[in-house]
């Protein structure tokens, strides 16, 4: 039994040891050659999960790159947003998606359930910081080690491609349907349910605190920065926390600029679903967006928080 | 809780180390461990179904123990089939409750009758194939007088609900596992390691061959309409691999796993695919079900007694029934005939029993005519597994259909050539220690341990960097 412990041992060790070191070498191949670069005719960007993905049309709105994806956390977003400011210095302005089911406790889940691990931590793991990286390991340590061969796959996959990751993941959706056809659906068919959050009024500190670090990076930087709701419509069942949105927004982020769009005029035609524009309403709101990023008294304003009536009075956009 | 789990391999270590700390007091307490352990390891998964593990082994033992005390025969058979109903029941209800009745309602209605009747919805408790033919042997086994029956309750719940083979087999025999459970256990290096080496690759099979195949078999099974035929081909393929890597996979991990326990499971696959005719294949593919309905279906009809056409009535009945085994639909049934008919013109002609000896043994080639027999044995394998993979038995037929068209002899559409080199690697590994229990078995044994251990490492690498999608073990679902 001694013999076969110790060659048990060894072979752990040696095990582990290839392992760590092949972690090692991948992570810093990931961190040679791949890349965080954007169009450098970009100063602006957005960043968010799928509302603001499938809301900003960046080919119809000059010098701005949207770089949301589905299922970001601002977990993801903060190492995301760091890389691409230090790959691209043009970058002065930065719209954060900042809308009701961001602010939920359920929505912890994006950053450590297993689906989320194997996509979002996936792709940006070589360059999250091991603080970070301590939070997933403290909340789901089964999901983290599980996760841990598909990483490895993912960072090798990235490492080898030399990918540049804005442009491989993220970016812009256009989605085609609109409110009439998705009533039309069968509630049982088609959606993952687990797609969409389901909005509880606890807070998510966690979410919080990585959108007050994103902020603290921004001001550190000297970067611009702009808190951005993207329509929503009136049937949306996240807009069941609004008052502790609203609480949220004036008690911790009073003095962030930021503009709400929740109540663009838009119909059902404009919608894929409650929460998600189509394409024709993004190509409209990508459109009003584009006139107001030429106002550049809107930047300079001392008011901070803007609902979309009082821009229209104000900037006539 | 799968093998190719986190929990599990939490699971083991623990359980191994526990078990050999008990090693210097009483035999009991490690097969006490053992109950109590498989209990554990079959409840992580459903624990209400070990109600019925429970009832099935106070039943056989009772029956055991009832056999032994009576020599009257009427009361002898009265108990044979107490315990057969109460098997068969469990494995009737369970899964084939709602097949009987859909097909009777069916059949009902053809001949112009109104029956109305819901089907249940019934959750397939995981290994009940299995374990209720693992305990039926036993019973047979004692009625037969090949075997005495035990007093030792412990230990046979231990053979009943041992863990590593509780779920997917292989189907012990009594004669084989209960007396393992009688002696102590020696902890015995070369085994372990054996054991450990077996575990390797059976995880391989099953996490890199089993499971990348899945996907694109998957892929291709699920929008067949739309696939050319060499894409077809290629699915079938594909598939034929999965269910290889699946089932001989956790075949090897349990066999392993067991061997670290200080147990001798039976061989379950013997290299199926390097048959070559369908009788080979039929010794080397799940040994100990095959086996199971020879001893206890086949011999019992007459077997191979009485003529040309008993033989052909019962070979066909042993493979329809091994169909239906597999599940309640018609497709196992219609795979389960389509073998009899494969295995009919061998067994007519009497070479039914003529490639005894793995192919190209004692040699690294095979000769020509021997690759020839076992790429047609292979293809014929191929098609039968259309039926078995299908969901039904329309889906089958405008599978073969699809193949057979001009676009066979096109490229197919999907063509993953990393999932088909490591299928060439899998296929020169098997085919390397072909002559060995498993893959693994004899392979580098005579060279030094460096080597060996870097081969064992890249077995690891590959296993970590080409992991499939994960999926569960198809034989869980029989």
């Amino acid at each position: 039994m001694n013999k076969f412990l110790k060659d048990i041992g060894i072979f752990l060790v040696l095990l582990a040891l290839l392992l760590f070191v092949a972690m090692f070498i991948t992570k810093l191949t990931v961190q040679n050659r791949v890349s965080y670069n954007i169009d450098q005719s970009a100063s602006s960007i957005v960043l968010g999960h799928s509302h603001s993905e499938c809301a900003f049309n960046d080919e119809r709105i000059p010098g701005l790159e949207n770089l949301s994806i589905s299922g970001e956390a601002y977990f993801y977003t903060y190492t995301k947003l760091k890389e691409v400011v230090s790959s691209n210095e043009n970058v002065d302005l930065v719209f954060i998606e900042f809308t009701n089911n961001q602010i939920s406790e359920s929505i912890n889940d994006w950053v450590w359930k297993e689906k989320y691990l194997s996509y979002h931590y996936a792709i940006h793991s070589a360059f999250i910081d091991w603080r970070d990286k301590l939070l997933i390991l403290k909340n789901n340590p089964r999901g983290y080690i599980a996760n841990l061969p598909v990483v490895f796959k993912s960072m090798l996959k990235s490492a080898l491609k030399g990918e540049n990751l804005p442009s491989v993941y993220g970016g812009y959706t256009a989605l085609e349907g609109d409110l009439f056809d998705y009533e039309k659906k069968d509630p049982k068919e088609g959606e993952n349910k687990e797609d969409f959050v389901i909005i509880n009024e606890k807070i998510s500190e966690i979410q919080l605190n990585y959108l007050d670090k994103i902020i603290s990076f921004l001001e550190e930087k000297n970067i611009q920065m702009c808190l951005i709701r993207s329509p929503e419509h009136e049937s949306y069942s996240g807009l069941a926390n609004e008052d502790t949105y609203q609480d949220v927004l004036t008690n911790r982020f009073v003095d962030v600029r930021f503009v709400d769009l929740k109540d663009f005029p838009l119909g059902k035609t404009h919608f894929r679903d409650p929460e998600h524009l189509n394409s024709t309403g993004a190509n409209i709101v990508s459109d009003w967006l584009g006139n107001l990023l030429d106002q550049d008294q809107f930047f300079n304003s001392e008011k901070k928080h803007w609902t979309f009536k009082e821009l229209e009075e104000n900037y006539n956009n | 809780m799968l093998f190719n789990s986190l929990d599990f391999a939490i699971f083991l270590p623990i359980v191994f180390a526990l078990y050999w700390l008990l090693d210097r007091f009483n035999v009991r307490y490690q097969n006490v461990l053992i109950v109590a352990a498989s209990y554990f390891f079959y409840g992580w998964w459903d624990w209400r179904f070990l109600s019925l593990i429970l009832f099935s082994t106070i039943v056989d033992y009772t029956v055991g123990n009832g056999l032994k005390n009576t020599e009257d025969n009427l009361k002898r058979k009265m108990l044979l089939w107490t315990s057969i109903v109460v098997n068969l029941g469990f494995l009737g209800f369970f899964k084939y409750y709602n097949f009987f009745l859909d097909n009777f309602i069916e059949a009902f209605s053809f001949f112009g009758g109104e029956f109305s009747s819901q089907s249940l919805k019934i959750i397939l408790p995981v290994g009940i194939s299995f374990y209720t033919f693992q305990t039926l042997s036993y019973t047979i086994d004692v009625y037969k007088k090949n075997l005495e029956p035990t007093k030792d309750f412990i230990s046979f719940s231990a053979f009943v609900s041992f863990f590593p083979q509780l779920v997917a087999g292989p189907i012990e025999r009594a004669t084989n596992l209960l007396p393992q459970f009688y002696d102590k256990r020696k902890f015995d290096y070369s085994k372990a390691v054996d054991g450990l080496r077996q575990i390797l690759w059976g995880l391989f099979k099953k996490v890199v061959i089993a499971d990348n195949c899945a996907e694109y078999a998957n892929m291709i099974f699920n929008n067949s309409a739309e696939h050319s035929g060499s894409t077809l081909v290629l699915g079938a393929v594909f598939f034929t691999f999965q269910i290889y890597g699946d089932f001989s996979g956790y075949s090897d991990i349990a066999i392993g796993v067991s061997r670290l326990f200080g147990f001798d499971l039976m061989k379950n696959f013997a290299f199926p695919y390097f048959s070559r005719d369908i009788a080979e294949f039929w010794r080397r593919w799940h040994i100990s079900l095959s086996t199971w309905f020879r001893d206890y279906l086949y011999i019992p009809l007459g077997g191979s007694r009485g003529g040309k056409w008993m033989q052909v009535r019962n070979t066909f009945a042993i493979f329809i029934v091994s169909g239906f085994w597999h599940g309640a639909n018609w497709t196992f049934i219609v795979w389960g005939a389509l073998n009899a008919i494969y295995f009919l013109p061998l067994l007519l002609l009497n070479k039914n029993r003529s490639n005894l000896d793995i192919a190209g043994k004692g040699g690294l080639f095979p000769k020509a005519r021997e690759v020839f027999e076992m790429m047609g044995t292979f293809g014929l394998t191929v098609i039968a597994w259309i039926f078995f993979r299908a969901d039904s038995l329309g889906h089958a037929f405008s599978y073969i259909q699809g193949i057979f068209t001009e676009s066979l002899f096109r490229m197919p559409t999907i063509l993953p050539k990393l999932v088909l080199a490591l299928l060439a690697f899998f296929l020169v590994i098997e085919w390397v220690g072909r002559e060995g229990e498993f893959a693994l078995n004899q392979l580098l044994l005579k060279w030094n341990r460096m080597i060996r251990w870097s081969f064992y490492l890249i077995i690891v690498a590959m296993i970590v960097l080409f992991s499939g999608k994960q999926q569960e073990f198809i034989y869980f679902q029989f």
